[in-house]
């Protein structure tokens, strides 16, 4: 029976782990995509040695539920720079579900591959984490060591107290 | 990965999600890299003066500190005359491209003058004015600005009514200036206006947008030497512009993509027919006509609509909402010559029903925003088959569509597949089945089905606005709510009140509860008369729900809820963030709590 042969590119993870991936999702990979177009034909893998399997995975996942995303309305608010649309819940729960250091490797990824809809949900995600927390909390939240001596800290402090005025 | 791990340019592109003030008064204090990155030019290209409080409230010295860190990174600057130049001085702005600037009556025009002076090299430049009184040396002083790319005028209210009859010849010595200009948004009343347009046509070739909202002094021969074969943006709306116009405009944009028309009560058939025609490249057309006599309507038809469709193959929004002369019989046509159709918005359009919703659905799969409120044909089951069908909607507005009641979407899916083996799992495929849907709008549908409601939440896990007005004839509605709130954990914005908000509704102390327990996300809560809400509820959802903002509701002498005793309740809040707002409507009260995160 004749089987439609889908054009599949070859990615090496830091595993040295080898995926093959639909040129059709790899489409998301923004500046990449002419340089995975040119290797197609390669046998050789392109080798992303930032990049683990388990983040490689997500990716591939990400980009296979959101493959037919259409365009959103051209509209004078969508031009901004960033869309005001809230994260889907699909995604709210698929960037947080492995925890915050799974999800900082999936926005590194994000950007080393370009993919422009996953770093801006995964960036949004995080700011939502930052907002509305006192900067104790912050670095809490995401084990930040204070490394301001308590000199400075009263200086950035006396500079930026806004919100006593 | 641990944050600190995170390289910086991935640190600042989360930081371009926060507010600016949240960057000054809490990102710098974190450590010693987030308050560098923090001044970083990229996130401080935009800057607004004039909306945050926390910038408007600021001492002088403060501003001063912050400004000298971040000042010559901003481009676009928004302020007030005053602002800019007492407390700021145009020296810390070396780098300023957009200038935005409300001017009031009483605003000094010298210090607005050495501010221009200031800023010569502006590509940008929008200004609000409280008067056209002293446009004239206002406009005189702007034509210094020869590097213009967008001007923008607007008056802070509509209506207004000049006898300034020297005004075009203003507006002919600054279009004459700039010769750059792509886009330019003037709403200047009953000023006469013809002559500067033509002025602009001739001297402004690469016009990209003109907006001539609310011109009234505006006719067709203001476009009779039109050169604006770049014009890519047109709106008309509230002009006395005619036919003759329109046919101007079509042959002379061939790049045209939005046209908006509401209003124009001067252009009939005949002037859409040449846009048809002509602009093929068009994408979105405006002919609202909204609440005003007949004499104000533009008197289009259906066939003047379809043929803009026929000949504008790629159209992509078509919004005419309230128009008298359009109907529904339109949609049969639309559907099939309009598949690349993403808006449609016709709110009160006659004749709108099930055959035209079912067309829409099954051609216009690419559909995102709807309205068809007030359309009185819709029922339930049309409304059923268009969710299922549109699968890229996000949102949908079927307000006052009184026979909207039975929304049934598992047995809908299960008509399609007519499998009857597989019935059983419909109600699982519904909620397995990916629907993008965020905003939806029932108000005033009196008679859904709490069973519906049921069927949409788990439908629509995305959920984060609904409105339910005057959702006073179903039973079960506590059910429904309560499945509601736990499928949907989105949910920002519930509106449940009655109809004119004073009639009550039949939720009680399980809903509360519920949203209580569920609605972590709710920042706006919107709730009628009731007389089984009681002051514990009230409290518990004050206590549970950390995002919320805003909660309103009514009271009176028979609710079980006393005002005395939401005052009392306010007043026991240790926080000082929580304010009530009420005043009395005949016996009822209605209470508005906010609160500030």
């Amino acid at each position: 029976m004749y089987k439609k042969i889908v054009p599949q590119i070859k990615l090496e993870t830091y595993e040295k782990e080898v995926f093959e991936i639909d040129l059709d999702i790899a489409k998301k990979f923004g500046k990449l995509v002419p340089v995975l177009q040119e290797l197609l034909n390669d046998d050789k893998p392109l080798t992303i040695k930032t990049i683990n399997s388990g983040t490689l995975k997500k990716i591939i996942t990400w980009c296979t539920y959101h493959k037919d995303d259409p365009l959103p309305p051209e509209d004078d608010d969508n031009r901004m720079k960033h869309s005001t649309e809230e994260v889907s819940s699909w995604d709210d729960k698929f960037l947080q579900e492995d925890g915050q250091a799974a999800l900082f490797d999936l926005i590194s990824a994000a950007h080393t591959l370009d993919i422009d809809g996953l770093l801006d949900v995964a960036c949004k995600v995080v700011a939502t984490m930052i907002k509305g927390k006192a900067p104790e909390e912050i670095r809490k939240v995401f084990n930040i060591k204070n490394d301001f001596t308590q000199q400075e800290e009263d200086q950035v402090r006396k500079e930026n107290d806004w919100c006593e005025d | 990965m641990n944050i600190n791990d995170v390289p910086s340019d991935i640190i600042l592109e989360i930081f371009t999600y926060l507010p600016q003030p949240v960057l000054v008064a809490t990102i710098r204090l974190v450590c010693h890299r987030w308050n560098e990155l923090s001044s970083a030019p990229g996130l401080w290209h935009q800057l607004n003066l004039y909306h945050s409080s926390i910038f408007l409230s600021a001492s002088k010295h403060k501003l001063d500190a912050l400004l000298q860190k971040i000042g010559h990174h901003v481009k676009a600057l928004k302020t007030r005359v005053p602002c800019v130049y007492t407390k700021f001085g145009p020296r810390f702005f070396t780098d300023l491209k957009s200038l935005h600037i409300r001017m009031y009556d009483n605003d000094d025009i010298e210090k607005f003058e050495d501010i221009i002076d200031c800023f010569k090299d502006l590509e940008t430049f929008k200004l609000d004015v409280s008067t056209f009184e002293r446009l004239t040396s206002i406009i005189s002083i702007v034509k210094r600005l020869t590097n213009l790319r967008k001007f923008h005028l607007r008056h802070f209210f509509c209506n207004h009514s000049s006898n300034l009859k020297l005004m075009p010849h203003v507006f002919q010595v600054l279009f004459q200036n700039t010769k750059l200009l792509t886009h330019v948004t003037l709403s200047c009343g009953d000023i006469y206006l013809d002559l500067a347009i033509q002025t602009l046509s001739e001297k402004n070739p690469n016009l990209v947008e003109l907006n001539l909202n609310r011109c009234s002094g505006l006719t067709s021969t203001a476009f009779t030497r039109l050169e604006f074969s770049k014009l890519r943006s047109l709106v008309l709306d509230r002009t006395p512009v005619d036919d003759q116009a329109l046919k101007l405009v079509a042959e002379n944009s061939p790049y045209l993509e939005t046209l908006s028309i509401s209003k124009c009560r001067n252009v009939t058939d005949k002037g859409l027919y040449y846009i048809g025609m002509k602009c093929i490249r068009l994408r979105k057309i405006t002919i609202n006509m909204y609440s005003s006599g007949l004499d104000q309507c533009c008197q289009v038809t259906n066939s003047g609509l379809l043929s803009v469709a026929e000949g504008c193959s790629d159209l992509r929004q078509i919004i005419g909402n309230y128009h008298p002369y359009i109907n529904g019989d339109i949609f049969s046509n639309i559907s099939q010559l309009c598949s690349n159709i993403q808006v449609l918005e016709f709110e009160k359009i006659k004749n709108v029903t099930d055959v035209a919703l079912v067309a829409i659905a099954t051609h216009c799969t690419l559909l995102q925003c709807v309205n068809f409120s007030e359309c009185d044909g819709v029922s339930g089951s049309g409304v059923s088959r268009f969710l299922l069908n549109c699968k890229w909607l996000k949102q949908a507005k079927f307000n006052s569509c009184m026979d909207v009641a039975n929304i049934s979407l598992s047995s809908t899916i299960c008509q399609e597949y007519n499998d009857t083996e597989r019935s059983e799992q419909c109600g699982k495929s519904l909620t397995k089945s990916n629907s993008y849907i965020q905003v939806l709008h029932f108000r005033y549908c009196k008679y859904l089905t709490a069973k519906s409601l049921i069927e949409i939440s788990q439908f629509c896990p995305d959920l984060n606005e609904l409105r339910l007005a005057g959702w006073t004839a179903a039973s079960d509605t506590d059910d429904a709510l309560v499945q509601l709130l736990t499928n949907c954990p989105n949910l920002q914005l519930l509106l449940c009140s009655g109809i004119q908000d004073t009639e009550e509704t039949n939720f009680t102390s399980r809903t509360i509860e519920a949203i209580a327990n569920y609605g972590h996300n709710i920042k706006q809560l919107h709730f009628s008369l009731n007389y089984f809400i009681t002051i514990d509820d009230l409290q518990k959802v004050l206590s549970m729900c950390s995002n919320l903002e805003q909660v309103t509701f009514y009271v009176n002498e028979n609710t079980a809820l006393y005002f005395r005793d939401i005052e009392l309740l306010i007043a026991n809040c240790d926080t000082k963030k929580i304010g009530l707002n009420s005043y009395k409507r005949l016996m009822t009260t209605c209470c508005q709590i906010s609160i500030k995160n």
